[in-house]
């Protein structure tokens, strides 16, 4: 028989093709739904519909390979708006990425640069898959290694072209699906070595870029931020899962509520400003950022001076609090910090502790009131909240004449704390975070 | 790339070839030109594989001497070298229309068989010598004259172009695939048959900004409510799952109506709309809308490693080491014991995960114990699925195909057999190096290729073009014989 000595074109002639059933567009819909934008909508239904054929393939194929769906990114929203792809599928002990697609007529596979280049979703193994939505079939149209497709892209210098995507052609993915499962059953995981590593942690992205992308989603939500950042920018945006969640939720809210702005730069400043350590304080000692943000124990000042004589006020308040049943330590050294801001002349003090308990709970507590220089009572309608990476942990009020608002919080080691400001007019302040990291013995 | 038979065998096209649409045609005044001009190349060489550096060389020297400003006297050099050249391209070209077929699967009713006519017409028959300019200048009869020609044979025009000197260009397969999908004939067969599967409507709800970016900004606005509007509803409405998508109804058409008013432009008419959403589906028809815009060819032209660049092609189990002829067909006969071996296996495991993945499916459970006494039927009685049928107390044709599905029960039992294949020889070949397999993706992907090579040749090639022609099957490919064997023990266990 004819060239058969040489050359095998059975995939070619016969792609592996799964039908998918009604139930599998149901479920397409419904993690589809909650996304932001039709042309994402759609991106997801595809996704969902790859994915639900590819993994019902590998179960036929081999009932005994583990898929584990836990940490998909279709599976999270603010993920699945935000990427092109689905990522972060783990198949045996493997991650794996599936690019769908409606069609390969140009031979270009399109793999967005964050599932190559950010550790947190490039993956060992890209697997394409055309959806036919209207037939009803998806075919399994190759695969390629992470390290392959890193090669081609060093041998012909690939950029990523304006939406963050990198033009792959199809010829360097393996249109044999079987010989995927053979890898997956007989490589070992380090035969494919990932990118590893954080990225540094102040980032290029400024509060006034977040503001801006935040007024642009006013507008128009349905677009996602790649011609509005750059690439490191954005890739700070997509390892930085707590605040996608928050920019997921203010795209699809329509009122655009002001707290939810508030809890947005919340987040991002303690995701990218560096944070006080207060363990400091206890030994009456600041820490150079401290200082630099004018934070000043009572001991630097020259006494009787006229602007400080709302320290006692403070102390007063400590007392009170103390009184009414606060547990707060005999030995205090509380810090403070000045802030003029919305015509007001604001003063914060704080001070913290240690508690001692077991490795699990609290380990610190940090008291914050909030007060005016001058000793005069505090706006009518003032608001002081603090929050950490995941909650807003207390919001306090003031009402007439309210002189000091107080926030004891306790934390874990290693958290971070952020106090805001809201002005009784909605106009809101977010202080420099806070941490408590003791000295190593 | 393959053996260097390729360069005198050439590949033309032939209906009746038994499912394949072509065969093979040696050519002696090639052959003996080509063993003149190359006799460095041993009898060996011819055998195995060339490396793909030497592929291009013997091109670039084919080439040289086709396209070389000759007197008189070596006009007929220069015919045998272009038609060794053409031989060579005549398997690309083959390979091309596979692959543009390949694109089309599932939404096109063709195969690559009907592509072969528009560029697959040189029988190696005539000697066509090229003038200075590198145009056509005629046939170069026996006698040594020149006549005119009448027609253009693709294999020329292909080779006329090309350009092995130029740094960037492609090499000759890749120049081929380009050509093959540029050319006119095939282009619009594709743009009327390509994608005559899908609706108007499917078509719209494909695009993508890649596409839309070519259209006029009326019509990209146009396209873009549609999405809105009617894409928006596809998605939402999964009972109508499993059907084509139905026209736009009066209401869609009245909101991508008001849609596109606030985008400030004005549609007299939902018939219109219609008509104008009509017009631009019937422009996605056309094949080359899909393509990216800018360079034609943007993979790598020269991978880092050229011999193991390009479509998998490598050469047969001797790869696995150099083993010297003997005990390579050693090896080749232990492989084949195995193999007959490793296909009942496969052929048991992958029927009884057909079996029971049917059984899991609520519309095909209650059949799944028909899948048996239906292949028996076909295989030993040899029966048509349209006739089995009423037998089996299925409906039609179509529900029988849906539950015997022998495309998909032959790619689990190919799976199989080669992961069993695999498995079996890593047990025995010494030479196989078991961390290395674990440890290095390409040494395990090259003796995958190898293996699969070896497995689809002996069996699934067969297999899988006998499944694929609907009437008159044979059913003697081996496949079809070791299946009959497993039917007829099922019946007596």
């Amino acid at each position: 028989m004819l060239s058969s000595t040489y050359e095998t074109d059975l995939r070619l002639l016969q792609p592996e093709f799964i039908s998918l059933e009604l139930g599998r567009f149901e479920q397409a819909t419904q993690i589809s739904d909650p996304i932001v934008g039709e042309t994402q909508q759609w991106r997801t239904y595809l996704n969902t519909l790859a994915l639900l054929g590819f993994t019902q393939w590998v179960r036929e194929q081999s009932g005994d390979i583990d898929i584990n769906q836990d940490g998909c990114s279709l599976l999270h929203p603010y993920y699945a708006n935000v990427l092109e792809i689905v990522c972060n599928l783990r198949i045996a002990q493997f991650k794996v990425c599936l690019v769908a697609t409606e069609h390969l007529l140009d031979e270009i596979i399109m793999v967005p640069r964050a599932a190559i280049d950010l550790p947190e979703f490039a993956a060992h193994f890209y697997i394409v898959i055309e959806v036919q939505e209207e037939q009803s079939q998806a075919l399994i149209r190759g695969y390629g290694r992470y390290d392959q497709l890193i090669a081609h892209r060093q041998t012909v210098d690939l950029q990523a072209d304006r939406d963050w995507n990198y033009p792959f052609p199809l010829d360097l993915f393996d249109a044999e699906p079987n010989h995927l499962l053979l890898h997956l059953q007989t490589l070992h995981p380090s035969a494919i070595a990932l990118p590893t590593g954080k990225p540094p942690a102040i980032s290029s992205l400024t509060q006034a870029d977040l503001n801006h992308l935040l007024s642009y989603w006013r507008q128009s939500p349905d677009q996602n931020f790649w011609r509005s950042l750059t690439w490191e920018q954005g890739s700070m945006l997509l390892q930085s899962p707590e605040l996608l969640e928050l920019l997921y939720q203010w795209r699809r809210s329509p009122e655009k509520p002001p707290s939810l702005r508030i809890r947005i730069i919340e987040v991002f400043t303690l995701l990218t400003q560096q944070a006080i350590n207060t363990a400091q304080w206890i030994r009456d000692e600041l820490d150079e950022l401290a200082q630099s943000l004018g934070w000043f124990s009572p001991q630097m000042l020259t006494s009787g001076a006229f602007e400080f004589r709302s320290l006692d006020k403070f102390k007063a308040a400590i007392e009170d609090l103390r009184y009414q049943g606060m547990d707060i330590p005999s030995r205090l050294s509380p810090m403070y910090q000045d802030i003029e801001w919305e015509g007001e002349l604001f003063r914060v003090c704080a001070a913290t502790w240690t508690l001692v308990t077991s490795a699990s709970a609290p380990q610190w507590v940090l008291l914050l009131i909030l007060g005016t220089q001058m000793g005069n009572p505090l706006p009518d309608g003032l608001i002081l909240c603090v929050a950490n990476l995941t909650h807003t942990l207390c919001e306090e009020k003031s009402e007439l004449d309210t002189e000091v608002l107080y926030a004891r919080i306790e934390a874990r080691q290693g958290e971070k704390l952020v106090a805001t400001i809201v002005s009784p007019e909605g106009q809101a302040l977010t202080l420099s975070p806070y941490r408590f990291e003791a000295d190593p013995i | 790339m393959g053996p260097l038979s390729k360069y005198w065998e050439i590949l033309r096209i032939d209906p009746g070839s038994d499912g394949y649409g072509y065969k093979q045609k040696v050519l002696p005044l090639a052959a003996a030109f080509f063993q003149t001009k190359f006799p460095q190349l041993s009898e060996s060489e011819v055998r195995s594989q060339p490396s793909a550096q030497q592929h291009r060389a013997i091109q670039f020297s084919l080439h040289a001497q086709f396209r070389h400003k000759v007197s008189s006297a070596e006009l007929s050099s220069l015919a045998k070298a272009g038609l060794c050249l053409r031989c060579y391209v005549s398997y690309s070209i083959l390979r091309a229309c596979k692959k543009l077929a390949n694109l089309f699967y599932g939404t096109g009713q063709f195969t690559y068989r009907d592509l072969l006519p528009y560029v697959l017409n040189d029988d190696g028959s005539l000697q066509i010598i090229l003038d200075r300019n590198g145009e056509v200048q005629g046939i170069l009869t026996e006698e040594g004259e020149i006549q005119s020609i009448e027609y253009q044979l693709f294999t020329v025009e292909v080779l006329q172009k090309f350009n092995p000197h130029a740094q960037l260009e492609a090499s000759l397969d890749q120049w081929v695939y380009y050509q093959t999908r540029q050319n006119k004939d095939l282009k619009d067969f594709l743009s009327e048959q390509g994608l005559c599967t899908l609706s108007d409507w499917a078509l719209l709800n494909r695009v993508g900004a890649n596409v839309i970016e070519k259209f006029p900004p009326r019509d990209r606005t146009l396209i873009q409510a549609f999405h809105a509007v009617y894409r928006r509803d596809r998605r939402r409405q999964s009972r109508n799952r499993g059907k084509r998508c139905f026209d736009p109804s009066p209401a869609q058409l009245e909101e991508m109506s008001h849609w596109l008013q606030e985008k400030g432009l004005t549609i007299h008419s939902l018939e219109q709309l219609n008509h104008e959403l009509r017009r631009i589906a019937k422009l996605l028809r056309q094949y080359d809308i899909w393509h990216r815009s800018g360079a034609p060819l943007t993979e790598p032209l020269e991978g880092a490693n050229p011999d193991t660049e390009g479509y998998r092609e490598l050469p047969d189990l001797k790869a696995i080491n150099t083993l010297d002829q003997v005990a390579l067909q050693e090896l080749k006969t232990f492989c084949r014991e195995q193999l007959v071996i490793c296909l009942d296996w496969g052929i048991e495991q992958g029927l009884e995960e057909h079996i029971y993945n049917l059984s899991q499916r609520r519309n095909y459970a209650s059949l799944a114990s028909k899948v048996i006494p239906a292949l028996r039927l076909i295989y030993c009685q040899g029966r048509s699925q349209g006739e089995i049928a009423p037998v089996l107390g299925m409906t039609n044709q179509t529900q029988v195909s849906r539950v015997l599905n022998l495309k998909t029960l032959l790619s689990q039992v190919r799976l199989r057999t080669v992961a069993k294949f695999w498995q079996v020889l890593s047990a025995q070949v010494d030479d196989l190096d078991s961390t290395r397999l674990s440890t290095d993706p390409d040494y395990s992907s090259n003796l995958m290729h190898q293996l699969e090579l070896f497995v689809d040749t002996e069996v699934f090639q067969a297999a899988a073009a006998e499944i694929r022609t609907s009437k008159n099957r044979s059913l003697e490919s081996m496949y079809a014989q070791r299946l009959r064997h497993y039917i007829l023990q099922h019946r007596r266990s």
